[in-house]
């Protein structure tokens, strides 16, 4: 169906031959297999775009029903698919993205013993998340929602003879779950009211109506704690930390360039409701901008080189979604395009590391890496700068915008948190950076072994390395193709890109260059082991992610093992209630009796009573009625 | 001879061919399946292409037959229910020789009831499909067959006795046979009042409503598993389209008359058929009680009177007799030699023969109604059509029921998985059982995941203009 199909149906035909026949592929085959379909999809996907931008900006839409999904018996439901400009972005990324890592794990999985299992997953993630953003109704996007979920699922426990994975992956599973449940209501609520859930259908409809409504604001709420918790903004942020028990290449697909985007992608493409639900669209921001500050302050003392940059995918998903509760969605989309580019290089960058030390992911134990390990030195440098914010870095320009947008708006005090994230963000990335490549190594014995990761693992480490260097440079592109799609339903007046004042991107640049200075005086010229600072007082908290997590196995997880105990015990009685039935049915009934005692009198009794009965309905009704 | 008509002309001709083969061949040589299964895909042909063909509704025969999309729609799952009859019983000497022939008979009867539009019609129908099946009940196969067998002849006599006896009256009253020629001053004169209870109840005697339930556990306990697979699905479907016919064709105008009552008898007969589902040891037994409330069920199509209620009605058969062609194709499996098993000789299925058993758990969760299985989408629709037709009882009786429907089928289940196989004889799988197996299970899954296209045959069967 118009090149849309294809593009979702290749990588799920890849997961499914693996899946069947991985046990007889040769050894790499099914790697070098998962990669192609990937890249098909990728090929489909351009010439999807390219057909897109042939037609008129008031009509840039692809779109197409494959069947009726729900019908008959009420509104129907369709397997709705829908290409636009927004969701042409997110498609270039993934399939793009998805394509270089799954080259990269092709050398980084190898040997695995569950290498045809992998590939299965990772193409099944594509399908997913295809599926999420080239939905053409919120129902359809919910199926892509849950699987990518549950393909996140599988990855993280990938390695499941790790209890420590299997448990990570019950606690993305079950938080992801919750935000399942609030999509799920909010379209609830939305199909009940219009008995739509396609996209042109709600969007007219909410072109409109007056802003404000409190049925607005729940719709508007409940989606967004769906996005909250695939997003990874506070509080349902922990599980992302946790994810990174999956392998790195997962981390940087699933956990840092695609899946955890999809919060933003879902709040981009309901504009038109937040424009209606003012309150939920501020609270978006200011749970953005906090979520962007605290996981910062958490990545300052971590001790793991995924670990941080977990921390700094969450900081800068939560700078996507200030950009998206301020009004400045393409900044949004853009930081999304940037991040997907220099994230996913600094998780592979880090995958190398973690590669060329067999498998070591403790800051304690590298350090000096710069000499092994040069061409991922120089690459891990470029993501480093470019999500510090250095021009001209791509993530400084998506930066700026988002903090243009927000001071253009008039939002100071979310401006504010995001200068100083900044600052924040170039010191814990920079004293990863040192500790891991510069001073003394640490371990002996594991630096002189380390080696440098083959070609198929640099070459797509390289070319991410030259997008997130060149990346900034989409910025004008991105705010003309994404123009029509703003421009269609009110709300969305201040989405263009646009400039903030110039003192401030003097003073982030400035503090970002601060940052980078400090790490470098307190790790390079004054030596600092890694664990420096952890044992005092905040050092403690923040590295124990100010304790949430206690705090939520307080709040949520203790009075749930509780409800479930009484659920438990509820059932045990029920089911003695149905036993009690079916005992007391065979004390009581006559035609439990086997064949040989019933009485054929006795039945044709009970149909002469039967036949009365209705016989005399029959005739007091038709005098009633009559 | 009338194009229309060739799905029954099919399955007569398959009849008359069996019979053939017998006289020929003599009991030796089993030439009579092959030639019964090649008159049903005949006949499926001809139902598929006649589904196509025409959209608005024939009369033949001065009105007496109407053949219409309903009339096809019941064809098809006629065909459904006769194959997977005579698949199950494949080559079974215990069946005997006639077993595939009087199957075809009772079947032609039930596509008869589908297209009936006069009273003389519906009786031949009706008698049509009982014949055979008395026979059927009768012919040896269980310890109990003769019993069973003549149980339900007295029965069955008995009943058809009343129905005549209300067709009769009908006609003095309304001075019609034709379901749709009965004027709107007939439906209440008390002559055609007496006349439709006497019928209504000779029709739901063959659903098998409370209280005229019976004799069903007795014949299917009495019967072979083919034939009481046979009763389960090709029966209700029979009963249920006649039973339409005549109330949506014949008295649409008085549904005020009719509508509570069906709607008193389907609550009741469902939560009674689920309560004595509960404590039955017996599967067939279990079955028996699970179609009775499955009856009951039905019912509520008929009491919303609404289109919606026309098409969940219409809708609900199918998933009914894919769980129903599950359930005894696994259980004739487990019985293997034996003629009867219970729930204890379940045990341990599950490490016996986990596929079985996994295709025993898909079977018995339709009939709960768990989705994803087409037992919930079935039951989901009917519950939507008693809404809409503002009967909240008739939803809740539903609900409860289905409540208490869900521990009965859960108990063969559970004892599926349980302790370790009691008898460790190895399953025989013949491939006819393996068939319906596998069509049953894909029909199951595939209507709970995907509806649309049976709910798209089903809105053009079963919608009705006057219902609007």
């Amino acid at each position: 169906m118009l090149g849309l199909i294809e593009i979702v149906v290749l990588p799920l035909m890849g997961s499914v031959t693996i899946m069947a026949f991985g046990g007889l592929m040769p050894k790499r085959l099914p790697g070098i297999w998962a990669s192609l379909v990937v890249f098909a999809s990728f090929l489909a996907s351009i010439a999807a775009d390219v057909r897109l931008g042939h037609l008129s900006a008031a009509h840039r839409m692809i779109t197409g029903t494959l069947g009726a999904w729900v019908t008959g018996f009420g509104p129907a439901i369709g397997w709705r698919l829908t290409l636009d400009p927004l969701s042409a972005v997110w498609l270039l990324v993934i399939t793009g993205i998805g394509f270089l890592i799954h080259v990269y794990s092709n050398g980084y999985m190898h040997g695995d013993s569950g290498e045809a299992r992998y590939f299965s997953y990772l193409n099944f993630f594509i399908f997913a998340m295809l599926l999420l953003v080239l939905a053409g109704n919120l129902l359809i996007l919910l199926i892509g929602w849950a699987l990518v979920g549950l393909a996140s699922y599988f990855l993280i426990g990938f390695w499941y003879e790790r209890t420590s994975a299997v448990l990570a992956a019950k606690k993305a599973f079950v938080m992801n779950t919750v935000g399942d449940v609030g999509v799920l209501v909010g379209l609830a609520l939305l199909y009940l009211r219009y008995h739509t859930v396609a996209y042109p259908g709600l969007f007219h409809a909410f072109a409109s109506a007056v802003p404000g409504q409190p049925f607005f604001e729940w719709t508007a709420f409940l989606l967004y704690i769906g996005a909250m918790a695939k997003s990874a903004q506070f509080p349902l942020h922990m599980w992302l930390a946790d994810a990174m028990e999956g392998p790195t290449p997962v981390s940087a697909l699933i956990h840092a360039a695609t899946m955890v985007t999809a919060g933003v992608y879902l709040m981009t493409r309901l504009f038109p409701l937040l424009r209606l639900a003012p309150v939920t669209h501020e609270m978006i921001g200011v749970i953005g901008a906090f979520t962007a500050i605290f996981a910062a302050s958490i990545a300052f003392f971590q001790q793991d080189i995924k670990r941080v940059l977990a921390y700094s995918t969450l900081s800068q998903l939560g700078y996507m979604f200030l950009g998206v509760g301020v009004g400045a969605y393409t900044a949004a989309v853009f930081h999304f395009v940037t991040h997907a580019f220099f994230k996913a290089l600094l998780f592979l960058a880090a995958g190398s590391v973690i590669h060329a030390l067999a498998g070591e992911q403790d800051l304690s134990r590298m350090g000096g890496l710069a000499k092994k390990l040069p061409v991922t030195m120089w690459t891990f440098l470029a993501g480093t700068l470019a999500i510090a914010g250095f021009p001209p870095f791509s993530g400084y320009f998506s930066k700026e915008a988002l903090l243009g947008a927000a001071f253009n708006s008039g939002h100071y005090g979310l401006w504010l948190i995001g200068v100083i994230t900044a600052g924040m963000t170039a010191f814990y990335m920079f004293r990863l950076f040192f500790l891991t490549f510069f001073g003394s190594p640490r371990d002996q014995a594991l630096y002189q072994h380390a080696h440098e990761a083959p070609l198929v693992m640099t070459i797509p480490v390289a070319i991410l390395a030259v997008l997130a260097v060149a990346g900034g440079a989409l910025g004008g592109g991105l705010d003309r193709w994404l123009a029509p799609v703003f421009a269609q339903y009110p709300g969305a007046a201040h989405a263009a890109l646009a400039a903030g004042p110039i003192w401030s991107t003097v003073l982030t640049v400035g503090l970002a260059v601060v940052g980078m200075g400090a790490a470098y005086w307190i790790y390079l010229r004054r030596g600092l082991a890694p664990t420096a600072g952890t044992e005092t007082a905040p050092g403690r908290w923040m590295r124990q992610a100010w304790g949430l997590d206690a705090a939520w196995t307080l709040v949520a997880v203790e009075p749930s093992k509780i409800l479930g105990d009484a659920f438990r015990k509820m059932e045990r009685g029920v089911l003695f209630a149905v036993d009690g039935v079916a005992t007391g049915i065979w004390a009581w009934a006559e035609d439990l009796r086997p064949l040989q005692t019933g009485q054929v009198r006795r039945y044709a009794l009970s149909i002469m009573v039967g036949l009365f009965a209705i016989l005399a309905y029959y005739l007091v009704r038709g005098r009633v009625i009559g | 001879m009338n194009p229309l008509l060739w799905p029954e002309y099919s399955v007569l001709l398959g009849v008359l061919a069996c019979l053939a083969a017998v006289m020929a061949l003599g009991t030796k040589r089993s030439a009579e399946y092959p030639v019964s299964i090649v008159a049903l895909v005949a006949s499926a042909v001809f139902t598929v292409h006649g589904w196509s063909g025409h959209q608005s509704p024939v009369a033949l025969y001065g009105q007496t037959v109407i053949i219409d999309n309903f009339s096809v729609a019941v064809d098809g799952l006629v065909i459904l229910a006769a194959a997977a009859s005579i698949l199950l019983g494949w080559n079974e000497r215990r069946s005997g020789t006639d077993f595939p022939a009087l199957v075809l008979l009772a079947a032609l009867g039930m596509m008869v009831l589908g297209a009936a539009n006069s009273f003389l019609v519906l009786f031949l129908g009706i008698e049509l499909l009982s014949l055979p099946l008395y026979i059927l009940a009768a012919s040896p196969g269980t310890s109990a067959s003769g019993e069973a067998g003549l149980k339900y002849l007295l029965l069955g006599a008995f009943s058809s006795g009343i129905l005549l006896f209300g067709l009769a009256l009908l006609y003095g009253g309304s001075g019609t046979m034709i379901f749709t020629a009965i004027g709107p001053a007939h439906t209440i004169a008390p002559l055609v009042a007496a006349g439709s209870a006497l019928t209504l109840v000779g029709l739901i005697f063959k659903l098998g409503v409370v209280p005229f339930h019976m004799w069903v556990p007795d014949v299917y306990e009495g019967s072979s598993m083919p034939v009481a697979h046979f009763m389960a699905f090709g029966t209700k479907v029979g009963a249920a389209a006649i039973l339409m016919r005549f109330l949506f064709f014949g008295f649409y105008l008085s549904p005020g008359v009719w509508g509570p009552l069906i709607g008193y008898l389907g609550v009741l007969t469902m939560i009674v058929g689920n309560l004595m589902a509960l404590p039955q040891n017996d599967l067939k037994r279990l079955l028996a009680y699970s179609g009775i409330g499955n009856a009951g069920y039905l019912l509520i199509g008929l009491a919303s009177h609404n289109v919606t209620g026309a098409e969940a009605m219409l809708f609900y058969l199918l998933p009914y007799g894919f769980a129903v062609m599950g359930a005894f194709a696994v259980v004739t499996m487990v019985a293997g030699e034996r003629s009867s098993i219970s729930v204890k000789d379940l045990a341990g299925l599950s490490s016996r023969s986990p596929a079985l058993s996994a295709f025993f758990v898909v079977a018995m969760l339709s009939l709960a109604g768990i989705p994803l299985t087409g037992g919930f989408v079935g039951k989901f629709y009917l519950l939507q059509a008693a809404l809409f037709a503002n009967q909240p009882g008739l939803a809740v009786g539903l609900v409860l029921a289905t409540l208490v429907g869900m521990g009965a089928y859960l108990r063969p289940l559970l004892a599926s998985f349980g302790h370790p196989a009691q008898s460790l004889e190895p399953i025989v799988w013949p491939w006819g059982g393996a068939l319906v197996l596998a069509v049953a299970t894909l029909g199951t899954i595939g209507l709970g995941v995907y509806p649309a296209p049976i709910v798209q045959i089903v809105s053009h069967s079963a919608n009705f203009f006057w219902l609007h």
